[in-house]
């Protein structure tokens, strides 16, 4: 669990904006992971299985009638009064469309390609590169900077 | 802009105690689910069709009257099925003490009034039947006359006829409207 639980936190934190949903999509991710008959050929194909399965629990919750109100960021995670601009960057991402926030957390964090991205949330790869560029555009007005570095 | 994304989600870890109760979920005795709910509904809805289905089930939309001397009324339901046998006179009641209609299909009805012995006796006097369909839908007037003439077959002098339950002497209920629009002798031509 230690080794992919902080990736599906996070895949949760910037689908779902309560703690309890976030806490209901983690605990089945790790079920399905306990039930599932899937042989994983390697780490990589195994990682890739959890964002998917991760990325899919929180869009069923999404859309689902029983979902909960939704709460600031604060009561969302943790963080210490310190990490007032790690709040910030946090905010402005979640500030973004949803279907920005999974692009730029794995390509920004996890490292992926756009080509994986594509592979892993079954978009075109064209489409994957115009949604990192929208993104890197609407981040850079919120937080300004330059655009990699 | 990639340093400062990665240092602020390096900041979200999931918490100890999440961990924990995920494991605690996991690991617990699966418990059968709760089904309480779903089942109440299920009765309750069980309960409802069943109230409008025999709601349904109980309300006459057509009448067949059969005299020869002997008269009678059937009931029948949207089914085609007999929910009332009704004597109008002396000798009805004599047939229907005997013969047990209820809940059959209204040709059946009347195929066990024609071979009923009582029934019998009153053609080999040479007496007249008459079959009366009462239905205010038109379409389901002919389909009943077609399937009770059907029923009559080569019994003797029988005449059958349809309309919407006004103009016959012994019809109850019913009583406004149009006179019979189908008027058959067996075997004949629409009058």
């Amino acid at each position: 669990m230690d080794r992919y639980a902080d990736m599906v936190r996070r895949l949760c934190l910037i689908h779902l904006k309560n703690q309890a949903d976030s806490e209901d999509v983690f605990q089945t991710v790790f079920m399905k992971y306990v039930l599932s008959s899937a042989v994983f050929e390697n780490e990589e194909h195994e990682k890739a299985w959890f964002i998917r399965v991760t990325i899919n629990a929180c869009r069923d919750l999404i859309r689902s009638f029983f979902r909960s109100r939704t709460v600031p960021l604060e009561e969302l995670i943790d963080l210490p009064a310190e990490e007032s601009g790690t709040r910030e960057v946090l905010g402005a991402v979640l500030e973004l469309p949803e279907k920005y926030r999974d692009v730029v957390y794995l390509h920004y964090f996890e490292g992926y390609t756009a080509l994986e991205i594509g592979n892993l949330t079954k978009k075109n790869v064209n489409t994957v590169y115009s949604l990192l560029t929208r993104s890197k555009k609407l981040l850079r007005e919120k937080l300004g900077g330059d655009e990699d570095a | 802009m990639r340093n400062r994304l990665q240092k602020a989600f390096a900041g979200v870890h999931a918490e100890a105690a999440l961990k924990e109760r995920t494991l605690e979920r996991i690991y617990a005795p699966a418990k059968p689910r709760k089904r309480a709910r779903p089942l109440i509904w299920a009765a309750a809805c069980l309960v409802l069709m069943a109230c409008i289905g025999s709601g349904l089930f109980f309300i006459p939309v057509s009448a067949i009257g059969i005299e020869i001397n002997p008269a009678l009324r059937l009931k029948i339901n949207r089914f085609d099925i007999v929910i009332g046998v009704e004597a109008l006179n002396k000798d009805g009641r004599r047939i229907i003490e005997d013969t047990n209609l209820m809940f059959s299909e209204y040709s059946a009805a009347i195929d066990a009034l024609l071979a009923d012995s009582k029934m019998q006796a009153y053609f080999e006097q040479g007496k007249d039947m008459e079959i009366y369909v009462e239905c205010d839908d038109e379409q389901r007037c002919t389909r009943m006359l077609e399937r009770v003439e059907g029923c009559v077959g080569s019994e003797g002098n029988v005449t059958c006829h349809a309309g919407n339950g006004s103009g016959h002497g012994h019809s109850a209920g019913k009583q406004s409207g149009e006179h019979c629009r189908h008027h058959r002798h067996r075997g004949g031509s629409e009058e």
